[in-house]
């Protein structure tokens, strides 16, 4: 008996990652597949964004602007499907583009899909979706100085100077909000839509998250969703459960599971240590 | 002829009288300036987009030098991939991006390889907390600490354990974590305006 | 004439090409400004030893950046800088380095930066193009091209400068896990505590753009670091006078936004 627990303790040791991995691949996946509810606060970066959104006025124009690569929308898509929900319910005109090519295909299947319910907003009157334009931050400067100089069409190839909804939509100038999803294009936004004086909230990967903060401070971020948790947090205030709770508890337990490693992984080294210390 | 357009100053010296323009136009409100960056501005759309098709092109072409020198254990790879490439581009190109099939191939190859890709992340970075997280002494127990109240802040249970955590990890994020961040955006702005200058004028 | 809100930012840019042009003229006398030493650069030499010694390649990789994207691509830049001292090292000890490449345009810049370094040293014969190895434009596509690289050609050195995003730690622990010594640098800052905590060396947010100025030891480049510096303090004493000016219960922020 003692011989085999010590070979399963150096078979542990020796496959160490596949150990991490495989824990974090069960806690991970059993509460996706058995969903656990659990009370979540608010927190005030996300509530700010809220505010704002119920705050608009009616018929006021929102961007709300794609920029993450395919591999990062499941982070991004609670936030971003809560928040556009939450345009969709307001009497407000949205506006659909994309910077990065992958977004404009991901907006798309978002609005056609069972995510969102549009309240019965007509195409190209109340929402609009552009599809991708080329350019990265170069593109978004352009665009935010004149839409209808670098854009034609729209994502189903309909000119835009024929969409009741762009008569109005002539700049960032027009805009009550601009909503960028991602990393890098909320930095874009900040310094290509920001000094056109239009408000901007985002829905942030969670890596970038800190390097925002400034920004919020500041009120150059009129608020933030901070990727699946502000996402969480959005549905929460919307009363319309969905994918963020879904994934909160995966990510909830995964946090724990690592929280414990790492206090493990020190115990591990103090003992170790202390017997080092012993031994000399 | 040739030997004049490969000099470096043709290039240099359209890229400082472009930039220059620009730069002029974002300080000083003058309507002729304003229509004449607005038209760079939609020129530099045109040659981003193109340069995704002289991406393409650059790749096909790569590819195309393994698969006829053989490359070992490259040019069978190299052939799938300029297969799976010059497939979707027709796809695209000929049905849009709307067509059944590229949605299929976007929705069921792609999108599936890129989160996958994207998820490792999280193991990677479990794997690094657990090897790399020791309270060796004041400082990395300090991150230690930090590190844990924080994630405790963002998940549910911390809330469970000690509703505190949330405040502490709120005064962490928009004091301690606000001012650093600051300091070094600053910093790497400064950088990046210094190195701008430079590249405008060729150095 | 002036854009209301833009003519104190007019003011700071025409401060900071006035420190450009003031140092760059006394860096012409040839004197080598002085600056701290950066101790991630400092290791290049000795992870290159390291490499010599086990007789594995050196890896350098700039990241995914390109140089087509205005902002990314100075870090790009800044990597390619430090990519052409290490080719010069390796020229010189005969180590084979291997550089993949995340952006079509940037590859001819990468091939002949190298090439250079191969020439500089006198020995052009050792250059090896297939070192140079473009993987894909995509991201997480790059990603697992580079991590699949070092799993097979466990480099000794492992050295990231450039843009990198959230792959920063996977490149790390895969750097780790082949026994590689890593030195790795990156401005996006929300990304540099990965390399921090994994890497063996950081450069944390602007030491990645003084990077090649530092191992060129170039008096022209050197001197707009220390331009870099003295705006640096321009920007602190502005700080410095609105917090004095908030305590006294004034704001010098309609100052700043005039």
């Amino acid at each position: 008996m003692k011989g085999s627990e010590s070979g399963l303790t150096a078979k542990i040791r020796s496959n160490q990652p596949q150990v991490i991995y495989g824990l974090l691949l069960i806690f991970i996946i059993v509460p996706i597949l058995y969903p656990i509810a659990v009370p979540m606060a608010v927190t005030e970066d996300t509530k700010k964004l809220y505010d704002f959104v119920e705050k608009l006025r009616d018929g006021s124009l929102v961007v709300v602007d794609g920029g993450v690569t395919v591999g990062w929308w499941p982070e991004m898509q609670p936030g971003a499907a809560a928040i556009s929900q939450h345009l969709f319910n307001r009497p407000v005109r949205i506006i659909f583009i994309a910077f990065i090519e992958d977004t404009s295909i991901l907006l798309h299947q978002m609005l056609t899909g069972p995510l969102i319910d549009k309240k019965g907003k007509k195409y190209g009157v109340d929402y609009v979706e552009l599809g991708f334009m080329a350019g990265g931050e170069a593109g978004m400067a352009a665009f935010a100085r004149d839409f209808h100089a670098v854009l034609k069409s729209d994502y189903y190839g309909e000119p835009i100077d024929t969409l009741p909804i762009m008569k109005d939509a002539v700049n960032a100038k027009s805009l009550a909000l601009w909503i960028p999803l991602g990393g890098w294009e909320v930095e874009w936004a900040l310094r290509q839509v920001g000094p056109h004086g239009t408000p901007i909230g985002c829905v942030s990967l969670a890596g970038n998250v800190p390097g925002f903060k400034p920004f919020l401070a500041t009120g150059q971020l009129v608020g933030l969703l901070n990727s699946v948790k502000g996402g969480a947090e959005y549905e929460i205030l919307m009363k319309k459960p969905g994918l963020g709770a879904v994934y909160m508890g995966g990510i909830s337990l995964s946090h724990i599971v690592t929280i414990a490693l790492v206090i493990l992984g020190n115990v591990i080294y103090f003992v170790s240590r202390g017997k080092v210390k012993k031994e000399k | 002829m040739s030997d004049v357009l490969r000099r470096r100053e043709i290039p240099v010296a359209i890229a400082f009288v472009i930039g220059l323009l620009l730069l002029v136009e974002y300080f000083v409100a003058v309507p002729e300036m304003t229509a004449v960056a607005r038209t760079i501005q939609s020129w530099g759309v045109v040659f981003a987009a193109m340069a995704l098709g002289v991406g393409a092109l650059t790749l096909g072409a790569y590819y195309y030098g393994h698969i006829r020198r053989r490359t070992p254990g490259t040019w069978y790879l190299c052939l799938w991939s300029l297969l799976v490439m010059v497939l979707t581009i027709t796809i695209g190109v000929l049905g849009t991006t709307r067509h059944p099939m590229y949605i299929w191939l976007y929705s069921n190859i792609y999108f599936p390889l890129s989160a996958t890709t994207v998820s490792l992340l999280g193991y990677f970075v479990v794997s690094a907390a657990f090897r790399a997280f020791r309270a060796r002494n004041v400082e990395s127990a300090l991150l230690l600490l930090t590190a844990i109240i924080v994630m405790l802040a963002n998940i549910p249970y911390g809330r469970v354990i000690w509703s505190g955590f949330e405040a502490v990890s709120a005064w962490v994020l928009n004091v301690v974590n606000l001012g650093a961040f600051r300091g070094i955006q600053l910093g790497i702005a400064v950088g990046g305006i210094m190195v701008g200058i430079r590249r405008l004028v060729g150095r | 004439m002036l854009v209301t809100g833009r003519v104190f930012q007019l003011v700071l840019l025409v401060v900071a090409v006035l420190f450009i042009y003031i140092t760059w003229r006394r860096s012409k006398s040839g004197v080598l400004p002085k600056i701290r030493e950066i101790a991630g650069l400092e290791a290049i030499n000795d992870a290159v030893g390291r490499a010599v010694e086990t007789g594995r390649p050196v890896m350098v990789n700039v990241g995914w950046g390109g140089i087509v994207d205005a902002l990314k691509s100075q870090q790009t830049f800044a990597g390619i800088d430090v990519l052409s001292h290490v080719a010069k090292l390796t020229a010189k000890y005969k180590v084979p380095l291997i550089v993949p490449a995340a952006e079509a345009a940037s590859v001819p810049l990468i091939e002949a930066t190298v090439y250079e370094s191969y020439l500089a040293e006198g020995c052009p014969d050792a250059y090896k193009a297939e070192n140079i190895r473009y993987l894909t434009d995509l991201q997480w596509s790059w990603v697992s091209g580079t991590l699949g690289m070092i799993k097979r050609e466990k480099p000794a050195a492992n050295m990231m400068f450039g843009y990198f995003g959230g792959d920063t730690i996977m490149h790390s622990e895969t750097g780790q896990a082949v026994g590689a010594i890593q030195i790795a640098g990156t401005a996006e800052i929300g990304y540099v505590p990965f390399f921090v905590i994994a890497c063996d060396f950081a450069l944390i947010g602007e030491e990645l753009f003084a990077a090649g100025a530092y191992v060129t030891r170039n008096a022209e480049r050197l001197s707009v670091i220390v331009s870099e510096d003295y705006f640096r303090i321009v920007l602190l004493g502005i700080i410095v006078i609105g917090v004095l000016a908030a305590i006294a219960g004034y704001s010098i922020v309609p100052l700043i936004t005039t």
